[in-house]
Parts: C-alpha cells; sequence; structure tokens
C-alpha cells in the first residue's frame, strides 16, 4: 500500500514532558496540519517500496529559504480510505517538476472531525523520518546534477550553499546566516 | 591554551518580571587563557563579574523577543522575523548575547517552541566569535531542558555544526534520554559526527 507524506517539524510530536497529556501533544501536532481557507491539507504519496521517498524528501527540502533539517511522517493511505476523506492530484510546487506532477494531492473537503481523526491516526500509526543538513545537502546536490531538480528555482539562501554556481548568485537577504 | 569557564552564578540586573529576590540562576559561559587543556566546568558565585557574564549595557531585547514569538509557527528551513532578529543579535553582542540566552532557555523561562527554534539558529549563525559559547549551550541544553522539543532543537543546532568535540555530550545525552524518539534522533547525529573527516 501506498503512503501520504506530510513535512513536520518532529520535536512537534514528541511527547514533550512526562507530565504532558496526550491531549497537549496533540494540539501540538495539529500546528503541522493546518487546513487551508477552503479545507484542504496538501500531501505527498510515497510508493509502497518508497522507492520515490528519497527523491521526494530532497525536492522538499530544497524548497526552503535555506538548508535545514527536514523532517516527515507517513501514514498508510488506507487510512484516508478508513477516515472516508478524499484526495485529488494537484500540482506540487517544488524545484524538482517531476515531484510536482506525479506525487502531489491535496486531500479535499476535510471536516473538523476527520481533521481530528487523521491527526490521531498520525500521531498513533505514523512513522516520523528525519533527513539532516548535512545529507540533505549531499542530496540536493545530486539531484542539480542529474537534472532532477532545477537549481535556478531553488532561493537565494539555498543556492548559495553550492559554491560551483555562486557567482550567478544575487546576494541573500538574511544576516550571517552560515 | 584556551579553557572554558562554564559559571552558575547570580545576576545583577533586573531581567523579565522576576524581583531581585526571585532572580533564577544565572548560566554563563566564560572564556580564559590558561596551560591547562581545555576542560568544561560550573562554579557558582554571587559576584561574576568577569567576562562572560551578561553586560550591563546589553539591552534587554532578547528576552521581549522570545516573548513576542511565543504562539509563532515556525518551519524547518524557512526564514522568520524572529530567527532573522536572533541571528542579528548574536552577531553584534557575541558571547554576552549567548549568556543571555542561556538565562532564558536553561531556566525555562520561554516557551518551548521558541526556545527550540532559537536552539536551532544556534546552528546557522556564520559568527566564529561566538562559536565555542554557542556550541556549550547546545551541549547544556541537550543534556539540562526538561523539554524534549527543547532538546530537538539543541540536537539539531548540534548537527549543523557538525563538530566531533560533541560527540561525548551526544553520547551522554543518549544514555540519559527517556523519549525513544530523540534518543534515535541523537544516535543519528552521532553517527553523522562519527562519521565526519
Amino acid at each position: 500500500m501506498p503512503f501520504i507524506l506530510r513535512t513536520i517539524r518532529k520535536g512537534r510530536w514528541l511527547l514533550n514532558k512526562p507530565s504532558e497529556t496526550q491531549e497537549e501533544c496533540f494540539a501540538r501536532a495539529l500546528n503541522d496540519l493546518q487546513l487551508s481557507e477552503d479545507n484542504k491539507l496538501s500531501i505527498w504519496y510515497v510508493e509502497h517500496d518508497h522507492s520515490n521517498l528519497e527523491r521526494l524528501v530532497t525536492a522538499l527540502g530544497a524548497n526552503r529559504d535555506h538548508l535545514d533539517n527536514i523532517d516527515y511522517i507517513l501514514l498508510d493511505d488506507q487510512w484516508l480510505l478508513e477516515l472516508g476523506i478524499q484526495s485529488e492530484r494537484t500540482e506540487g510546487n517544488t524545484p524538482d517538476q517531476e515531484v510536482n506532477q506525479r506525487w502531489h494531492y491535496d486531500l479535499v473537503e476535510i471536516s473538523a472531525d476527520n481533521h481530528k481523526a487523521l491527526t490521531k491516526a498520525l500521531l498513533d500509526q505514523g512513522q516520523i523520518g528525519r533527513v539532516l543538513p548535512k545529507q540533505l545537502l549531499w542530496l540536493i546536490e545530486q539531484a542539480i546534477v542529474s537534472g532532477d531538480i532545477d537549481f535556478d528555482k531553488l532561493k537565494p539562501g539555498m543556492q548559495k550553499k553550492f559554491p560551483v554556481r555562486r557567482p550567478n548568485l544575487p546576494d541573500s537577504s538574511c544576516p550571517g546566516r552560515d | 591554551m584556551t579553557q572554558l569557564l562554564l559559571t552558575l552564578g547570580k545576576t545583577h540586573r533586573q531581567k523579565m518580571s522576576f524581583s531581585s529576590s526571585e532572580q533564577p540562576d544565572r548560566f554563563a559561559y566564560q572564556e580564559t587563557s590558561s596551560t591547562d587543556l581545555p576542560r568544561k566546568e560550573y562554579y557558582e558565585s554571587e559576584n561574576v563579574t568577569a567576562r562572560g557574564e551578561i553586560a550591563n549595557d546589553l539591552p534587554p531585547i532578547l528576552g521581549t523577543l522570545c516573548a513576542a514569538a511565543k504562539d509563532k509557527y515556525f518551519e524547518d528551513g524557512m526564514d522568520s522575523e524572529y530567527s532573522i532578529k536572533i541571528i542579528e543579535y548574536i552577531e553584534q553582542y557575541g558571547d554576552y548575547a549567548i549568556n543571555e540566552l542561556a538565562h532564558l532557555i536553561l531556566n525555562e523561562i520561554v516557551d518551548d517552541e521558541v526556545a527550540s527554534e532559537a536552539l536551532r539558529q544556534l546552528g546557522h549563525i556564520d559568527h566564529p566569535a561566538s562559536y565555542k559559547a554557542r556550541l556549550w549551550l547546545l551541549e547544556k541544553s541537550l543534556l539540562a531542558c526538561s523539554s524534549a522539543m527543547v532538546r530537538d532543537g539543541a540536537l539539531l543546532g548540534i548537527a549543523l555544526l557538525d563538530d566531533r568535540q560533541a560527540i561525548p555530550y551526544l553520547k551522554r545525552a543518549i544514555q540519559q534520554e527517556q523519549c525513544p524518539e530523540l534518543r534515535e534522533s541523537i544516535e543519528q547525529v552521532l553517527e553523522q559526527l562519527e562519521s565526519a573527516y
């Protein structure tokens, strides 16, 4: 079965303190699943064998202001059927065009109850993964070389991490970031 | 040879909403010259005035900045007004700013999410003068903070610095970490540092 993927901040999904209740953890995790005004939630599909996971995470990690870790959560897409949540394919927004066209979906018409149920399923059944910045840098570099990622679509703070291409870059507006 | 002294003293300045009798302990980073091997230690003093203490003329911006950032939503890899100002402030005030931040984070005065975000930024800053103090605060926060979210922020700052000096602290953190998911993340960073160079 394929999986749905959503980027998160892992720290929000941990039991923060021994005294914390599941409800408090739930409320914090909801921050990573904010719906659009028309009750949609942007997600990505990962093949059952995870064959597109690395490419997908690389594209998502490249679509940032600057290099950082990327945290994500995976959930068996059977849960969407279980919860009665519909999805529709829409174009994504990363520097990898194939990723955008093949694997981006919106979950649509999400009710408040479904939103809570999906969050609970993710908390209870989701698998959290993390790619550290150093590894992500290498993955993005390889994706640029292979042509999967369009260097010109990277933001300036990300482009400056690749010194070979740096002469063409405008200055970053962010002060002092390494 | 450089010797690192990490001080735990009392502040001499009114901070946040504490009265003088309610002041929490002051953590501070201090660097002195010595012929000894580099080491880190803590001491307690009522009159810490050496380099490393918060400067009396340091504008109390960080506390205000952290308070204003409460309830903001931070995303990995995305700039925010808070992250940009934290970087600017540390570049301007160096170790003094780190000490101010240490006070706010180690005494758990600021919101966990805000503290976590600040610690991540310590790994992003390109400011050699404050490097040792930043590494110290990251190591200390990883080992001492009660919030898993804050410890995770410290861990990510350490991963960004990619400095093998942090290896002993990561090993200690693995031994004492109670949150299995966070322990796994610490092991991931340890593996990165051990395979470096």
